[in-house]
C-alpha cells in the first residue's frame, strides 16, 4: 500500500472512530430516559385495579395483615388513586383518595365523616406501614415529582439517582434506583434520609407479565433505623378498565363495597 | 331503643330485604371490650372502681347490585365491683340478665344509585354527620351524645331515611328523622347535671318560702304541631376548598327546662314546684369550609341557631335570681368552630379546634367559648401510641385532661389506659366534675 493510501486509510478510520465514538456516547442514556422507559415498561396504564396484601412486620414478627384494593388511573396528565382496606375489622372501611394536584382525603368509618388531607400528612408513615403517602406513588413507577441521573451501569444494572423536584417537600436526601437492564424493571430503590444514612430498601420480586404489561408479585420495603419491614403481596392487577369517573370520588369513597 | 322504634327498624329491614335480589353470605365482625374504670377521688377505689365488658358486632351483607345492609349489635355489662360481689352471690343469673344493655348501634339498608341515577338512599339507624369538626360540632341537631362518662363520649345514631344526590360535581344531603332520639347519659352524669339544674332553680324560690312538693316532667313532642326533623345540605368542591350550606330543623336531642311554676300550697309557706322539661324546636344555618393552608388542613363552621319563639317561659329572662347561664331566652345566636391540623417533624401530629357553643348549650346565655388540643405520636414501631387531649373552657376556665397510651399487643388485640382528670373552679362545667377523675385500663380485641 503506498503511503498515501496509508494517510487516507488511517485518516478514514480515525474518523470512523471519532464519529463511532460519539455515537456510542450518544447512545449512552440519561437518568432521565432510563425512568422514562421504566414508567413506559410498568406504569404506562391507563387504569389499574389491584388487590393486595399488606403485611407489616416489627423485628420479623408480624403485626398487620391487611387485605387493600387500589384503583389507580390516569387522566389529563394526573394520577388518580383510590385506595380502600378491606379487612380486618379495625380498619375495613377506611379509604384514601388521591385526586392529584395536593387534593387528597381520607375516610374513617368511626367519624362517619370524609377529611381533607394536607400536605404534611403526606410525608408522614401510611397506616403505621413504611411507605409513607409520597412513597406510594412509587409503587406505580410514578417518578414525575423527582429528577433522576445515572450514576453508573455495568452489563446487567443501571444505578440511579432520583431527587425530589421538591427539595422543601422532601423526606429524603436522595433514592438509589437499580434498574435491570434485560427488562428495565427497578429491583431496588434505597432511600437516604436527611442525614444521608441509608434508612429504607424496596425491593421488588417475581415479575410477572399480564398481557402487554407487568407488575411484580411481591415487594418489600426494609427500614434499617427502626428494623421494620412491610411487605406488599400483589394478585394480578386488572389494567385498563374503563373505569368510572364516579369510583374517584368522596361518594365511593365512603362505600364499603366498591363495583366497577 | 323503644320496643315500636325497634319493631320499625327492623320491619323497614325486613321489607327491603324481600324485595331485593338474592342476598350474598353476611360478613359478620366485631370487638370486644373489656374495661376497668378506678375513680381517685374515693377512700375505696376498689369498691367503686366500675367494670364493663362489651360487645359490638357488625353484620353486613350485599344486596346484589342494588346496594348493602348492616347490622351493628351491641351488648354491655357495667357493673361496680362490690356490687359485682353480691350479683355473685345471687342465686339465678336472671339479675345479671336485667343489667345487660342491647340494642342495635346501627340498622340500616344503603340503596345505591336507585334506577340507575346519582341518588343513594339510606333507610333506618345511623349515623348523620353534617358539620366537619372533629368529634364536634355546631350542626349537631342529627348527632345526640352518648355521654356514659366523661372520658366516653360519642355519638348515637338517629332513625330516618337520608338521600345523597351527586349531580356533577355536586354533593346534595337530605335527611328525614321523624323521631328524636335523645341524648344518653351515663346515671352518674346525668345525676351531676340534674343537680346542678335543680339548684340553681331553687333560686326562683321566693325568700321566705320552702319547697312542699317537687313535680320535674318531661312533656313529650307534638309532632303533629311541631313537625318532624329534617336537615339538607349542599356541598361543592370550589377552587380548593371544600364548601357547604347547610339547614336543620328539628329538636335539641335533651329535654331542657322550659317553665318553672311555684304555687302555695293552702296557707302555709310551702310551694308546689312544677319544672316542665320540653325537647325544644330549634332550627340552624350553617356554613361549612374545609381546605388546606400549606402543609396543614383547616376547616370551619358557623352557625345561626333560631330556637323556637316563647319556648322558654319569662321567669327565666334576665331574671337576676338565676346566674346569668341559665337566663334562658329565644334570641337568635351565632356558634361556629375552626380547626387546623399538621405533622409536625418526627411525625407528631397536632390538631387544634376552637369552639363557640358545645352540644349542651341551646340557649345564648350559656354560650362559652372551648379550645380542644390533641396531639399524638407512635413509638415502638408504630405500636404505641401516646395521645394528650385537652378541653379548656375560656369562660369559666374549667378543663379537662385526657392522656391516654395504646399499645398493640397482636394485629387484633390492643390494650390501653387513660386518665381522666377534670379541673378548674368548682363552679365551671369541667370544675363540678372533679369526682369524675379516674384512670381507666382496658383491651380491644377484634374478631
Amino acid at each position: 500500500m503506498s503511503r498515501n493510501k496509508m494517510s487516507v486509510a488511517v485518516l478514514v478510520l480515525s474518523l470512523f472512530v471519532l464519529v463511532w465514538g460519539n455515537m456510542g456516547i450518544a447512545l449512552a442514556m440519561s437518568g432521565q430516559e432510563v425512568i422514562d422507559r421504566v414508567k413506559d415498561e410498568y406504569g404506562d396504564f391507563k387504569s389499574q385495579v389491584s388487590q393486595l396484601n399488606i403485611k407489616v412486620y416489627d423485628k420479623e414478627r408480624l403485626i398487620n395483615d391487611w387485605q387493600v384494593t387500589l384503583f389507580t388511573r390516569s387522566i389529563d396528565d394526573k394520577q388518580q388513586s383510590l385506595l380502600k382496606f378491606n379487612s380486618p375489622k379495625d380498619v375495613a372501611g377506611v379509604g384514601l383518595l388521591d385526586l392529584g394536584e395536593d387534593l387528597m382525603y381520607m375516610y374513617l368509618p368511626e367519624f362517619n365523616n370524609v377529611r381533607r388531607i394536607a400536605g404534611s400528612a403526606k410525608n408522614g408513615s401510611f397506616m403505621g406501614t413504611d411507605f409513607t403517602y409520597n412513597d406510594l406513588s412509587l409503587i406505580n413507577y410514578d417518578t414525575s415529582d423527582y429528577d433522576a441521573k445515572l450514576i453508573k451501569e455495568d452489563n446487567e444494572f443501571y444505578e440511579l439517582e432520583l431527587c425530589d423536584r421538591d427539595k422543601t417537600d422532601s423526606s429524603y436526601a436522595k433514592i438509589a434506583m437499580t434498574v435491570r437492564k434485560d427488562d428495565w424493571f427497578p429491583v431496588r430503590l434505597v432511600f437516604y434520609n436527611l442525614d444521608g444514612k441509608k434508612q429504607k430498601e424496596l425491593v421488588s420480586y417475581d415479575v410477572t407479565p399480564s398481557g402487554k404489561y407487568k407488575y411484580p408479585k411481591r415487594l418489600v420495603m426494609k427500614d434499617f433505623l427502626a428494623n421494620h419491614s412491610t411487605e406488599i403481596l400483589i394478585a394480578e392487577p386488572e389494567f385498563d378498565l374503563d373505569l368510572r369517573d364516579d369510583i374517584f370520588t368522596t361518594r365511593t369513597l365512603q362505600r364499603s363495597k366498591i363495583r366497577y | 331503643m323503644s320496643l315500636t322504634t325497634n319493631r320499625l327498624t327492623i320491619g323497614l329491614l325486613l321489607l327491603t330485604l324481600c324485595l331485593a335480589a338474592p342476598v350474598a353470605a353476611a360478613e359478620v365482625d366485631g370487638q370486644y371490650t373489656l374495661k376497668l374504670a378506678v375513680p381517685l377521688e374515693t377512700d375505696q377505689p376498689i369498691d367503686e372502681s366500675i367494670g364493663s365488658v362489651g360487645l359490638k358486632t357488625d353484620i353486613e351483607s350485599d344486596l346484589g347490585n342494588l346496594g348493602i345492609w348492616k347490622l351493628r349489635i351491641t351488648a354491655s355489662y357495667d357493673n361496680k365491683l362490690d356490687e359485682l360481689k353480691d350479683t355473685w352471690n345471687e342465686e339465678h343469673t336472671d339479675i345479671v340478665r336485667e343489667q345487660i344493655t342491647m340494642g342495635f348501634d346501627e340498622a340500616y339498608v344503603d340503596l345505591y344509585s336507585v334506577a340507575d341515577s346519582d341518588l343513594d338512599l339510606r333507610l333506618g339507624k345511623q349515623f348523620v354527620t353534617v358539620g366537619i369538626g372533629d368529634g364536634i360540632s355546631t350542626l349537631n341537631l342529627t348527632e345526640p351524645v352518648q355521654a356514659l362518662s366523661v372520658n366516653d363520649l360519642s355519638s348515637r345514631a338517629v332513625i330516618g331515611v337520608r338521600a345523597d344526590w351527586y349531580p356533577q360535581d355536586t354533593h346534595i344531603i337530605a335527611f328525614v328523622q321523624p323521631r328524636v332520639t335523645p341524648t344518653c347519659l351515663g346515671p352518674e352524669l346525668e345525676a351531676s347535671l340534674e343537680s346542678a339544674v335543680q339548684q340553681e332553680l331553687l333560686g326562683l324560690v321566693p325568700a321566705g318560702f320552702q319547697i312542699g312538693k317537687l313535680d320535674a316532667r318531661e312533656v313529650p313532642i307534638d309532632y303533629g304541631k311541631e313537625g318532624l326533623g329534617y336537615t339538607f345540605k349542599g356541598e361543592k368542591l370550589i377552587g380548593r376548598a371544600d364548601l357547604g350550606l347547610v339547614y336543620q330543623k328539628g329538636y335539641v336531642p335533651f329535654a331542657v327546662v322550659s317553665d318553672f311554676k311555684a304555687e302555695p300550697m293552702g296557707e302555709t309557706a310551702s310551694l308546689a314546684i312544677t319544672i316542665d322539661k320540653k325537647y325544644m324546636p330549634l332550627q340552624k344555618i350553617g356554613i361549612t369550609a374545609a381546605g388546606t393552608m400549606g402543609d396543614a388542613s383547616v376547616w370551619g363552621e358557623m352557625t345561626y341557631n333560631i330556637p323556637k319563639k316563647d319556648f322558654f317561659a319569662s321567669v327565666f329572662t334576665d331574671n337576676p335570681a338565676l346566674s346569668e347561664q341559665y337566663r334562658f331566652s329565644d334570641e337568635t345566636y351565632l356558634t361556629g368552630m375552626i380547626g387546623v391540623d399538621y405533622f409536625l417533624p418526627k411525625d407528631i401530629y397536632v390538631n387544634i379546634q376552637a369552639i363557640r357553643g358545645f352540644p349542651h348549650e341551646f340557649a345564648k346565655s350559656m354560650l362559652s367559648d372551648y379550645v380542644i388540643v390533641d396531639s399524638y405520636k407512635y413509638f415502638l414501631n408504630n405500636r404505641l401510641k401516646v395521645d394528650g387531649k385537652m378541653i379548656y373552657c375560656l369562660r369559666d376556665k374549667g378543663w379537662v385532661a385526657l392522656p391516654e397510651v395504646e399499645y398493640q399487643v397482636k394485629s387484633n388485640i390492643r390494650v390501653f389506659g387513660q386518665i381522666t382528670r377534670p379541673g378548674g373552679d368548682a363552679e365551671s362545667l369541667f370544675g363540678q366534675l372533679e369526682n369524675a377523675k379516674m384512670v381507666t385500663v382496658g383491651a380491644n380485641v377484634s374478631f
